[in-house]
Protein backbone atom coordinates (compact mmCIF):
# COMPACT_ATOMS: atom_id res chain seq x y z
CA UNK A 1 0.00 0.00 0.00
CA UNK A 2 1.25 3.26 -0.62
CA UNK A 3 2.69 6.08 1.83
CA UNK A 4 -0.30 8.79 0.96
CA UNK A 5 -3.33 5.71 1.61
CA UNK A 6 -1.40 5.14 5.00
CA UNK A 7 -1.26 8.54 5.69
CA UNK A 8 -4.88 9.09 5.24
CA UNK A 9 -5.68 6.51 7.42
CA UNK A 10 -3.81 7.81 9.91
CA UNK A 11 -5.73 11.01 9.33
CA UNK A 12 -9.26 9.53 9.51
CA UNK A 13 -8.44 7.47 12.17
CA UNK A 14 -7.53 10.25 15.05
CA UNK A 15 -11.36 11.26 15.93
CA UNK A 16 -10.91 14.32 17.29
CA UNK A 17 -9.36 17.85 16.10
CA UNK A 18 -8.89 18.92 12.75
CA UNK A 19 -9.33 15.93 11.34
CA UNK A 20 -13.09 16.01 12.02
CA UNK A 21 -13.17 19.52 11.10
CA UNK A 22 -11.79 18.72 7.34
CA UNK A 23 -13.96 15.45 7.04
CA UNK A 24 -17.02 18.10 7.71
CA UNK A 25 -15.33 20.82 5.21
CA UNK A 26 -14.72 18.18 2.38
CA UNK A 27 -18.04 17.05 2.15
CA UNK A 28 -19.01 20.98 1.88
CA UNK A 29 -16.68 20.92 -0.72
CA UNK A 30 -17.88 17.88 -2.36
CA UNK A 31 -20.86 19.54 -3.37
CA UNK A 32 -19.45 22.90 -4.95
CA UNK A 33 -20.22 24.59 -8.02
CA UNK A 34 -19.04 22.95 -10.75
CA UNK A 35 -16.04 24.76 -13.06
CA UNK A 36 -18.47 27.35 -15.21
CA UNK A 37 -15.77 26.68 -18.60
CA UNK A 38 -15.07 23.80 -20.07
CA UNK A 39 -12.07 21.70 -19.02
CA UNK A 40 -8.56 21.78 -20.34
CA UNK A 41 -8.94 18.15 -21.32
CA UNK A 42 -11.56 15.25 -21.78
CA UNK A 43 -10.87 13.03 -18.68
CA UNK A 44 -9.54 9.45 -19.15
CA UNK A 45 -11.62 7.07 -20.32
CA UNK A 46 -12.58 4.73 -17.26
CA UNK A 47 -10.36 2.11 -18.48
CA UNK A 48 -7.40 3.91 -19.09
CA UNK A 49 -5.15 5.07 -16.00
CA UNK A 50 -2.86 8.16 -17.77
CA UNK A 51 -2.57 9.92 -21.63
CA UNK A 52 0.25 10.80 -23.62
CA UNK A 53 0.41 14.44 -24.81
CA UNK A 54 3.03 16.05 -26.81
CA UNK A 55 3.89 19.59 -25.47
CA UNK A 56 2.51 21.08 -28.58
CA UNK A 57 -1.26 19.27 -27.88
CA UNK A 58 -0.90 20.42 -24.21
CA UNK A 59 0.19 23.65 -25.19
CA UNK A 60 -2.80 24.14 -27.45
CA UNK A 61 -5.08 22.56 -24.77
CA UNK A 62 -3.96 25.40 -22.20
CA UNK A 63 -4.24 28.14 -24.71
CA UNK A 64 -7.67 27.41 -25.53
CA UNK A 65 -8.38 26.99 -21.83
CA UNK A 66 -6.97 29.86 -20.67
CA UNK A 67 -8.29 32.05 -23.71
CA UNK A 68 -4.54 33.70 -24.33
CA UNK A 69 -1.55 32.42 -26.05
CA UNK A 70 1.21 31.02 -23.35
CA UNK A 71 3.50 33.59 -23.01
CA UNK A 72 7.94 32.87 -24.22
CA UNK A 73 8.56 33.19 -20.55
CA UNK A 74 5.61 30.43 -19.36
CA UNK A 75 7.00 28.31 -22.22
CA UNK A 76 10.60 28.06 -21.08
CA UNK A 77 8.86 27.42 -17.69
CA UNK A 78 6.92 24.39 -19.30
CA UNK A 79 9.92 22.95 -20.74
CA UNK A 80 11.32 22.51 -17.07
CA UNK A 81 9.68 19.46 -16.95
CA UNK A 82 6.58 18.35 -14.31
CA UNK A 83 7.64 21.30 -12.46
CA UNK A 84 7.47 23.79 -15.41
CA UNK A 85 3.14 22.26 -15.88
CA UNK A 86 2.74 23.40 -12.09
CA UNK A 87 4.28 26.69 -12.13
CA UNK A 88 2.22 27.51 -15.82
CA UNK A 89 -0.93 26.34 -14.66
CA UNK A 90 -0.12 28.38 -11.17
CA UNK A 91 -0.63 31.33 -13.82
CA UNK A 92 1.93 34.11 -11.51
CA UNK A 93 4.93 36.00 -13.01
CA UNK A 94 5.56 36.39 -9.63
CA UNK A 95 6.78 32.53 -9.04
CA UNK A 96 9.50 30.53 -10.20
CA UNK A 97 9.08 27.76 -8.33
CA UNK A 98 5.75 26.19 -6.69
CA UNK A 99 5.53 27.42 -3.46
CA UNK A 100 5.38 24.31 -1.22
CA UNK A 101 4.85 25.95 2.72
CA UNK A 102 1.42 24.22 2.67
CA UNK A 103 2.19 20.28 1.66
CA UNK A 104 0.05 18.08 4.02
CA UNK A 105 0.40 13.86 3.99
CA UNK A 106 -2.93 13.79 2.69
CA UNK A 107 -5.26 14.81 -0.46
CA UNK A 108 -8.09 15.05 1.16
CA UNK A 109 -6.35 17.98 3.95
CA UNK A 110 -5.18 19.83 0.75
CA UNK A 111 -8.68 19.80 -0.41
CA UNK A 112 -9.93 20.93 2.99
CA UNK A 113 -7.61 23.93 3.16
CA UNK A 114 -8.07 24.62 -0.32
CA UNK A 115 -11.86 25.23 0.34
CA UNK A 116 -11.07 27.05 3.25
CA UNK A 117 -8.62 29.34 1.44
CA UNK A 118 -10.94 29.95 -1.27
CA UNK A 119 -14.15 30.80 1.16
CA UNK A 120 -12.01 33.65 2.35
CA UNK A 121 -10.95 34.84 -0.94
CA UNK A 122 -14.29 34.68 -3.03
CA UNK A 123 -15.17 37.77 -0.25
CA UNK A 124 -12.38 39.55 -2.02
CA UNK A 125 -10.40 40.43 1.05
CA UNK A 126 -7.86 42.73 1.71
CA UNK A 127 -4.05 41.33 3.41
CA UNK A 128 -5.58 42.80 6.98
CA UNK A 129 -9.07 41.21 5.93
CA UNK A 130 -7.11 37.67 4.79
CA UNK A 131 -5.10 37.73 8.15
CA UNK A 132 -8.14 38.08 9.83
CA UNK A 133 -10.07 35.36 8.76
CA UNK A 134 -7.84 33.20 8.72
CA UNK A 135 -7.02 33.34 12.98
CA UNK A 136 -10.98 32.98 12.92
CA UNK A 137 -11.11 30.15 10.61
CA UNK A 138 -10.94 26.64 12.39
CA UNK A 139 -8.82 24.97 10.20
CA UNK A 140 -6.55 27.17 8.56
CA UNK A 141 -6.24 28.80 12.20
CA UNK A 142 -3.98 26.23 13.24
CA UNK A 143 -1.25 25.74 10.41
CA UNK A 144 2.06 27.25 9.67
CA UNK A 145 2.64 29.88 6.43
CA UNK A 146 -1.05 30.37 5.57
CA UNK A 147 -0.77 34.19 6.04
CA UNK A 148 2.39 34.74 4.07
CA UNK A 149 0.90 31.87 0.98
CA UNK A 150 -1.24 34.63 0.21
CA UNK A 151 0.61 36.98 -2.51
CA UNK A 152 -0.81 40.03 -1.43
CA UNK A 153 0.78 41.88 -4.06
CA UNK A 154 -2.10 40.12 -6.25
CA UNK A 155 -5.86 41.55 -5.95
CA UNK A 156 -7.87 38.99 -4.19
CA UNK A 157 -10.46 38.73 -6.54
CA UNK A 158 -8.09 37.08 -9.08
CA UNK A 159 -6.71 34.59 -6.72
CA UNK A 160 -8.05 30.60 -6.10
CA UNK A 161 -6.85 27.98 -3.89
CA UNK A 162 -5.51 25.10 -5.90
CA UNK A 163 -3.33 22.07 -5.20
CA UNK A 164 -0.52 20.01 -6.58
CA UNK A 165 1.18 16.96 -5.11
CA UNK A 166 5.07 16.81 -5.48
CA UNK A 167 6.72 13.04 -5.05
CA UNK A 168 10.49 13.23 -3.99
CA UNK A 169 13.44 11.90 -1.98
CA UNK A 170 13.63 12.13 1.79
CA UNK A 171 17.75 12.11 1.89
CA UNK A 172 17.41 15.95 0.84
CA UNK A 173 20.43 16.45 3.09
CA UNK A 174 23.98 13.85 2.81
CA UNK A 175 25.31 14.61 6.17
CA UNK A 176 21.43 13.19 7.75
CA UNK A 177 21.06 10.11 9.21
CA UNK A 178 18.69 7.44 7.33
CA UNK A 179 16.21 8.01 10.67
CA UNK A 180 16.22 12.02 9.86
CA UNK A 181 15.89 11.39 6.63
CA UNK A 182 13.21 8.86 7.40
CA UNK A 183 11.31 11.62 9.48
CA UNK A 184 11.73 14.76 8.27
CA UNK A 185 8.82 14.63 6.02
CA UNK A 186 6.76 13.28 8.53
CA UNK A 187 3.37 15.09 8.08
CA UNK A 188 2.12 16.44 11.67
CA UNK A 189 0.19 14.01 13.64
CA UNK A 190 -2.78 16.90 14.40
CA UNK A 191 -2.82 19.20 11.27
CA UNK A 192 -1.34 16.58 8.63
CA UNK A 193 1.02 19.69 7.61
CA UNK A 194 4.67 18.72 6.42
CA UNK A 195 7.76 21.25 6.63
CA UNK A 196 9.41 21.25 3.75
CA UNK A 197 11.46 23.70 4.73
CA UNK A 198 14.65 21.46 4.36
CA UNK A 199 14.04 20.46 1.06
CA UNK A 200 16.75 21.39 -1.84
CA UNK A 201 15.10 19.61 -5.00
CA UNK A 202 17.89 16.52 -4.99
CA UNK A 203 17.66 13.18 -6.23
CA UNK A 204 18.11 9.68 -5.01
CA UNK A 205 21.40 8.87 -6.70
CA UNK A 206 20.28 7.51 -10.74
CA UNK A 207 16.85 8.56 -10.48
CA UNK A 208 14.55 11.26 -11.20
CA UNK A 209 15.09 14.67 -8.75
CA UNK A 210 10.91 14.80 -8.44
CA UNK A 211 7.60 14.58 -10.25
CA UNK A 212 5.10 17.38 -9.72
CA UNK A 213 1.87 16.47 -10.11
CA UNK A 214 -0.89 19.55 -11.30
CA UNK A 215 -4.30 18.69 -9.80
CA UNK A 216 -7.21 19.22 -12.77
CA UNK A 217 -10.50 19.36 -10.53
CA UNK A 218 -12.30 19.45 -13.76
CA UNK A 219 -11.51 16.42 -14.85
CA UNK A 220 -10.11 14.58 -11.66
CA UNK A 221 -6.95 14.20 -13.32
CA UNK A 222 -2.91 14.71 -12.44
CA UNK A 223 -0.83 16.58 -15.32
CA UNK A 224 3.19 15.83 -15.19
CA UNK A 225 5.57 15.04 -17.43
CA UNK A 226 8.80 12.50 -18.16
CA UNK A 227 11.39 15.41 -17.98
CA UNK A 228 12.55 18.19 -19.67
CA UNK A 229 12.87 19.40 -23.03
CA UNK A 230 14.42 18.02 -25.37
CA UNK A 231 11.94 14.35 -26.01
CA UNK A 232 9.13 16.21 -23.37
CA UNK A 233 6.20 14.48 -22.95
CA UNK A 234 3.25 15.66 -20.75
CA UNK A 235 1.26 13.22 -18.78
CA UNK A 236 -2.44 13.12 -17.96
CA UNK A 237 -2.78 10.90 -15.21
CA UNK A 238 -5.15 9.12 -12.87
CA UNK A 239 -4.40 9.64 -8.61
CA UNK A 240 -3.44 6.00 -8.40
CA UNK A 241 -1.15 6.30 -11.66
CA UNK A 242 0.81 9.34 -10.65
CA UNK A 243 1.13 7.82 -7.19
CA UNK A 244 2.32 4.03 -8.32
CA UNK A 245 5.37 2.81 -6.67
CA UNK A 246 8.38 4.06 -8.18
CA UNK A 247 12.23 3.54 -6.55
CA UNK A 248 12.91 7.41 -7.34
CA UNK A 249 10.94 8.55 -4.80
CA UNK A 250 9.96 7.70 -0.84
CA UNK A 251 7.57 10.94 -0.07
CA UNK A 252 4.88 13.18 -1.71
CA UNK A 253 2.75 15.12 -0.63
CA UNK A 254 0.04 17.35 -1.77
CA UNK A 255 0.30 21.08 -1.28
CA UNK A 256 -2.33 23.68 -1.76
CA UNK A 257 -1.23 26.94 -3.42
CA UNK A 258 -2.57 30.29 -4.53
CA UNK A 259 -3.13 30.40 -8.18
CA UNK A 260 -4.19 33.87 -10.52
CA UNK A 261 -7.01 33.54 -12.33
CA UNK A 262 -7.03 34.86 -16.27
CA UNK B 1 27.84 -15.86 -14.47
CA UNK B 2 26.77 -12.87 -12.35
CA UNK B 3 28.82 -9.43 -12.49
CA UNK B 4 29.74 -8.29 -8.93
CA UNK B 5 28.01 -5.12 -8.05
CA UNK B 6 30.33 -1.98 -8.26
CA UNK B 7 30.10 1.51 -9.37
CA UNK B 8 32.83 1.31 -11.70
CA UNK B 9 31.91 -1.73 -13.85
CA UNK B 10 33.57 -1.54 -17.14
CA UNK B 11 30.98 -0.77 -20.06
CA UNK B 12 30.44 -1.59 -23.85
CA UNK B 13 30.52 -5.52 -22.90
CA UNK B 14 27.79 -8.25 -22.20
CA UNK B 15 27.48 -9.08 -19.01
CA UNK B 16 25.15 -10.93 -16.83
CA UNK B 17 22.94 -9.20 -13.88
CA UNK B 18 20.75 -10.51 -10.77
CA UNK B 19 18.78 -8.29 -8.78
CA UNK B 20 15.47 -7.30 -8.34
CA UNK B 21 13.10 -6.23 -11.11
CA UNK B 22 11.81 -2.58 -9.89
CA UNK B 23 9.99 0.62 -11.56
CA UNK B 24 11.54 3.77 -12.24
CA UNK B 25 10.12 7.14 -13.50
CA UNK B 26 12.47 6.90 -16.78
CA UNK B 27 11.99 3.10 -16.74
CA UNK B 28 12.96 -0.57 -15.87
CA UNK B 29 15.59 -1.00 -13.38
CA UNK B 30 17.62 -3.65 -11.98
CA UNK B 31 18.23 -2.91 -8.63
CA UNK B 32 21.26 -4.80 -6.67
CA UNK B 33 21.32 -3.34 -3.31
CA UNK B 34 20.59 -0.07 -1.53
CA UNK B 35 23.76 1.26 -2.26
CA UNK B 36 24.26 0.35 -5.75
CA UNK B 37 23.55 2.26 -8.80
CA UNK B 38 20.45 0.92 -10.55
CA UNK B 39 20.97 -0.80 -13.97
CA UNK B 40 18.29 0.42 -16.59
CA UNK B 41 16.53 -1.87 -19.31
CA UNK B 42 16.71 -0.09 -22.78
CA UNK B 43 13.29 0.07 -23.71
CA UNK B 44 11.41 -1.16 -21.31
CA UNK B 45 8.82 1.19 -19.74
CA UNK B 46 8.02 -1.19 -16.98
CA UNK B 47 8.18 -4.25 -15.85
CA UNK B 48 4.53 -5.41 -15.68
CA UNK B 49 3.41 -8.50 -13.46
CA UNK B 50 7.82 -9.00 -12.94
CA UNK B 51 7.84 -6.26 -10.86
CA UNK B 52 9.22 -7.10 -7.39
CA UNK B 53 10.51 -10.58 -8.36
CA UNK B 54 14.21 -11.85 -8.32
CA UNK B 55 15.41 -11.91 -12.02
CA UNK B 56 18.88 -12.42 -14.18
CA UNK B 57 19.35 -10.02 -17.59
CA UNK B 58 21.49 -10.60 -19.55
CA UNK B 59 22.52 -7.72 -21.98
CA UNK B 60 24.96 -5.15 -23.67
CA UNK B 61 26.15 -2.70 -20.34
CA UNK B 62 26.45 0.87 -21.31
CA UNK B 63 26.69 3.98 -19.81
CA UNK B 64 24.46 6.64 -21.24
CA UNK B 65 22.18 9.68 -20.20
CA UNK B 66 18.78 8.36 -19.78
CA UNK B 67 17.59 12.20 -19.77
CA UNK B 68 18.48 15.81 -20.57
CA UNK B 69 20.64 17.08 -17.47
CA UNK B 70 18.31 19.16 -15.18
CA UNK B 71 18.93 22.22 -13.86
CA UNK B 72 19.82 22.29 -9.82
CA UNK B 73 20.18 26.39 -9.86
CA UNK B 74 17.60 27.96 -8.83
CA UNK B 75 14.99 26.73 -11.75
CA UNK B 76 15.47 23.30 -10.90
CA UNK B 77 13.99 21.48 -14.29
CA UNK B 78 13.18 17.71 -14.16
CA UNK B 79 15.54 15.04 -14.81
CA UNK B 80 18.04 12.45 -13.81
CA UNK B 81 21.23 13.75 -12.90
CA UNK B 82 24.46 12.28 -14.38
CA UNK B 83 24.97 9.07 -16.33
CA UNK B 84 22.80 5.67 -15.59
CA UNK B 85 23.84 2.42 -16.40
CA UNK B 86 22.03 0.83 -19.18
CA UNK B 87 21.65 -2.40 -20.78
CA UNK B 88 20.89 -2.78 -24.41
CA UNK B 89 19.25 -5.61 -26.02
CA UNK B 90 18.81 -7.30 -22.83
CA UNK B 91 16.64 -10.18 -22.36
CA UNK B 92 15.80 -11.23 -19.05
CA UNK B 93 14.19 -14.75 -17.04
CA UNK B 94 12.97 -14.85 -13.92
CA UNK B 95 14.98 -16.84 -10.86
Amino acid sequence: MHKWFLRAAVVAAVGFGLPTLIATTAQAAAVAAPSPRAPLAPPLAEDRSYRTWRVEDYVEAWERYHGREMTEDERENLARGCIGVTVVNLNREDLSNPPLNLSFGSLRTAEAVQAALNKIVDTHPSPAQYEAAVAKDPILKRLKNVVKALPSWIDSAKLKASIFSKRFYSWQNPDWSEERAHTTYRPDRETDQVDMSTYRYRARPGYVNFDYGWFDQDTNTWWHANHEEPRMVVYQSTLRHYSRPLQDFDEQVFTVAFAKKD
Amino acid sequence: MSEPASESMSTERVVSLRGTARNAHAGAVLVRGEQEPPVYIAGLAEWGELADREVEVVGVLSEDRITPEPSTGPLPSHGVPGTIHLLLDASWRTL
